[in-house]
């Protein structure tokens, strides 16, 4: 645990047949998957399909009905929860503060899991916090209350304060939406700057498109069950996109890249 | 944030004054309802010449209701402590045959059906078939309730001072038919108070006092009773400014009034004596500790506007002037 | 959100210095405040002594200190032992509450939170009134068992509470304000009891109910100040977890804090602190709701700074409506939690009208 980057043979997570239920129904029926460093994992799927439940399972904050989830080797349920926050920062879909705390003390709050309960923040843990507040575009605001942010610097915010954690996994939730099309594509390179400098990213997301464009691998989660997993151009394909989500869409590839599109299958328009 | 749900009761004296104060908001409130204006002192009306013995007769009362009794009563119940032991006092105590739950004096009265002070059960008033119930200023909001049961009530307002005792007794008197034992108490009591008086002939100006009521220091104005004894003795009351009638003082007034004497009518209950009060932070050098001059008083005697006070008043005597009253 | 470094103008140890700036002005201030608002304190009361004097009668107590004075002795003793032991009793009472509030209000993420919320109050005021009606022997100016089984009352209360809300290892702040509602309501219900059967009793208990100063002694001061400090030093300790606490508790899992832990340490340090605050002085309410709240909307609501600014501003708060208390009516006391609602309520509104903003959304 204590080691900057574990061996690239550990898994930064690893899930094995994970299993939730939720007041009696299944949520997770046997998951598999692992998010090792350096790399950037998507976890796809429609609404409902149970990527939240995922993550949260995967920070140790919902109770599994069978399989395992490990970090770093070990498994989180024994993990203490200050020895957990330093290795895994989660960045939650729509996570709540109070609208007077400021950007620079909301991100600060990402130093806890490093600090005693007697020491104070050092220079190194503000440097640390204002390294993340510049990363994430954050300075211009850092000294404005929350409640006077728009929905994308609110988001870069709490982004900022997971990399102030400075994890060695970090899990993000649909971190792209509300967000207009330039302030997402900035939002994934991001988390491939982070993946080259060695963190292992999870990022649930529903935009199969921008997950293709940037993800290393994904994963296809429908009805609580990985119906496909690998490079994105194995797993974003016609094929499969149309068993999730029917005919109405299709995928194309990316005119420089070769990455899979995926676009609304037009059958018919007003003006054609 | 605490809450509680009951309104509370303090020794009947106390009760008695916040009552008055309620009522007389009540009174101001509902004008000319059933109060008319000089509703304050009970007197006998014209109906039967006063200090004659015969029956019916009409009495106007606190709350400005003329009282007819018929006959003379037989079957009194009494929701007044002081009333209780002044219905025994003029020799008709056999007659009261219920009585609230303070009414503990004499040991007759204690044995009587019991009702509550502070909300009397009126079934359980009527249960005991009164021909005369007799209800004061705790009860006042109760007594149109009673009346419109068909009971015949008398409403008084208890008495604040020596005199409006004397004027209890004999209202009590009247009603009852026992006008000539009344003035046998009154001129008892007078003369009783007339020798304590006497002896204080010479004294000029009498010592300072605080009267005690809780240990946190609430005590009697002038405007009370208590404070009308006091007064009467010559004593120099040290909450004599207060607005309230049982005010509470702060620690630091009373060290600053430097009583001479300190009257303890809280001993009963809380144990304090000469050596708590020099206990106190900044009391040990009151005149009143360094001269050893703490005395306990009985509480009950000296709460009760009925004929005990004088047994109250020699007692208060007895520890303001120990030279003159061995 | 450019990946690149761009220059900007804010250099990283500026925010560090700014936060450290920002706390030293306010503390200051109240601390001003605290200090005009006790030397007020001294120099009002029934007794007539010039301010100087009375100032110097308390500056002479302090080692190195010798200001001649020409008075009677027992000004002395009035300024000594009466004013300044109320004058502390007040200010260590206010700053309690106040205290507790806060970390209260923390832990319910929750305005409407106060040191009373779990029962403390009805708890302290069955414990007293118990004391009150039994045949103990107790002086009220002493440690005796009035303050001992109040104290043993509202932590009864407390524990009673945590436990009927309790399943399994955690703790929901619903189930824990429910549960205390319930055992306020037992509690208060039985103290209404023990009010109307209590004849003679009843007067204690309701100067119990109003809380008051009038019998402040060195004694209650000494005795009282251990568990007041162990538990603001418990408090003081998890100033940082109370500010992630203020997020969800979700979030405050996943930035390390053992979310099940901290509740029950702070909420025991918390309602430590305000038990002994209400067995030394009765049930004194509005203090604890009303100051953090304000010092959160003046000051903002980190925890660090929050926690002794509100300490500060509750002590000077009570002091000063102590003062009024006792001068009101002089040379008459008024009991001071009526003073503190008719002082602070008004004040409040202001505020709630002047700054809309609220501090927890």
């Amino acid at each position: 645990m204590s080691a900057a980057h574990a061996p690239a043979a550990v898994a930064l997570l690893a899930a094995r047949g994970v299993t939730v239920d939720l007041g009696g129904a299944p949520v997770l029926r046997g998951v598999d998957l692992d998010v090792r460093g350096h790399e950037v994992v998507g976890l796809l799927g429609p609404n409902g399909a149970g990527k939240s439940t995922f993550l949260r399972a995967a920070t140790g904050l919902v109770p599994l009905a069978g399989g395992s989830i490990a970090v770093e080797g070990v498994a989180v349920d024994r993990i203490a929860r200050r020895d957990l926050a330093r290795a895994v920062a989660v960045v939650q879909q729509l996570p709540e503060a109070p609208g007077s705390m400021l950007v620079e003390e909301l991100v600060l709050l990402g130093r806890n899991p490093h600090l005693g309960l007697l020491s104070r923040e050092s220079a190194h843990d503000y440097a640390v916090a204002a390294d993340a507040m510049r990363r994430t575009g954050c300075e211009e605001f850092a000294h404005r209350p929350l409640r006077t942010l728009s929905g994308g610097q609110r988001r870069r915010a709490f982004i900022a304060r997971a990399l102030a954690q400075e994890p060695r996994l970090l899990l993000l939730d649909e971190p792209n939406a509300n967000l207009d099309v330039q302030a997402q594509a900035e939002a994934f390179e991001l988390l491939r700057a982070l993946a080259r400098d060695g963190v292992g990213v999870l990022v649930a997301v529903h935009d199969l498109t921008l997950a293709a464009a940037y993800c290393d691998r994904v994963a296809m989660l429908v009805d609580g069950r990985v119906i496909a997993s690998g490079a994105p151009a194995e797993v974003v394909t016609s094929e499969v996109v149309s068993r999730v989500y029917g005919d109405r869409v299709i995928v194309i590839p990316h005119p420089q890249s070769g990455a899979p599109i995926v676009v609304p299958a037009v059958m018919e328009r007003a003006d054609a | 944030m605490y809450r509680f749900s009951l309104p509370f009761r303090r020794r009947p004296l106390l009760a008695a004054a916040l009552a008055l104060a309620c009522a007389s908001l009540v009174l101001v409130a509902c004008g000319d309802d059933d109060a008319p204006g000089d509703a304050t002192t009970p007197t006998a009306a014209a109906a039967t010449a006063s200090g004659g013995a015969g029956f019916p007769r009409t009495i106007t009362d606190s709350s400005g209701a003329a009282v007819t009794l018929a006959s003379q009563p037989r079957r009194i119940v009494s929701l007044s402590p002081a009333a209780t032991e002044i219905l025994f006092a003029i020799g008709t105590g056999d007659r009261v045959v219920g009585s609230d739950a303070f009414s503990n004096y004499p040991d007759a009265a204690g044995q009587t059906e019991k009702l509550d002070y502070s909300k009397p059960d009126p079934e359980a008033a009527l249960a005991l078939d009164p021909d005369l119930v007799i209800m004061v200023t705790r009860q006042q909001e109760q007594v149109r309730q009673f009346r419109d049961l068909g009971m015949t009530v008398l409403y008084f307002e208890e008495a604040e001072t020596v005199e409006g005792v004397y004027e209890s007794i004999s209202l009590l008197g009247e009603l009852t038919g026992r006008d000539s034992e009344a003035a046998q108490v009154v001129a008892g009591m007078r003369q009783r108070v007339d020798a304590l008086t006497s002896k204080l002939a010479g004294v000029a100006v009498g010592p300072r006092v605080f009267y005690e009521i809780t240990t946190d220091l609430y005590t009697v104005s002038d405007d009370t009773f208590i404070g009308s004894m006091l007064a009467l003795l010559k004593a120099k009351n040290v909450a004599a400014g207060a607005s309230s009638k049982f005010p509470q003082l702060t620690a630091e007034a009373v060290i600053a009034a430097d009583p001479e004497v300190v009257l303890l009518a809280d001993a009963k209950f809380t144990n304090e004596n000469l050596e708590t009060v020099a206990a106190r932070p900044g009391w040990a050098n009151m005149s009143a500790v360094r001269d050893r001059r703490v005395v306990a008083i009985d509480d009950d005697i000296a709460s009760r506007p009925g004929p005990r006070i004088v047994d109250a008043m020699e007692a208060i005597a007895k520890a303001l002037y120990p030279d003159r009253f061995p | 959100m450019s990946i690149e470094a761009t220059p900007r103008p804010r250099p990283a140890v500026g925010l560090g210095r700014r936060r450290r700036l920002a706390t030293a002005g306010p503390l200051a201030l109240c601390t001003g405040l605290l200090v005009a608002v006790a030397a007020l304190s001294l120099t009002q009361g029934a007794a007539s002594i010039p301010p100087g004097t009375a100032i110097a009668f308390v500056l002479n107590r302090l080692p190195l200190i010798h200001i001649g004075v020409e008075a009677p002795a027992s000004w002395e003793t009035i300024v000594v032992d009466v004013r300044l032991p109320r004058l502390l009793a007040a200010g260590v009472v206010g700053a309690a509450l106040a205290y507790s509030g806060a970390a209260y209000q923390g832990v319910f993420r929750n305005p409407l939170a106060d040191p009373y919320l779990l029962g403390v109050a009805s708890g302290a005021a069955l414990g007293a009134s118990i004391a009150i009606v039994s045949p103990l022997e107790s002086s009220s100016y002493e440690f005796g068992w009035v303050p001992l089984l109040a104290f043993a009352g509202a932590a009864l209360a407390v524990l009673l509470a945590y436990g009927f809300a309790q399943s399994g290892r955690t703790v929901s702040n619903t189930a824990l304000i429910l549960a205390g509602i319930a055992i306020s309501s037992v509690a208060s219900a039985i103290t209404s009891f023990i009010l109307l059967t209590g004849g003679d009793r009843a007067q204690p208990i309701l100067s119990f109910l109003f809380g008051s100063f009038n019998t402040a002694s060195w004694t209650r001061l000494v005795v009282g100040a251990p568990y007041l400090l162990g538990g603001a030093a418990v408090i003081a300790l998890h100033a940082r977890l109370l500010n992630v606490l203020q997020l969800d508790e979700e979030q405050a899992a996943q930035l390390g804090v053992d979310v099940a832990r901290s509740k029950v340490i702070l909420l025991a340090a918390a309602s430590l602190v305000a038990a002994t605050a209400v067995a030394m002085a009765g049930v004194i309410g509005f203090v604890g709701l009303v100051v953090p709240h304000v010092t959160r909307m003046v000051f903002g609501g980190d925890y660090r700074r929050l926690l002794p600014l509100a300490a500060l501003l509750g002590a000077s708060f009570l002091i000063g409506t102590d003062v009024l208390a006792r001068t009101l009516l002089r040379p008459q006391e008024v009991p001071v939690g009526i003073v503190t609602a008719m002082v602070g309520g008004p004040f409040f509104l202001y505020l709630l009208r002047v700054r809309r903003i609220g501090g927890f959304r």
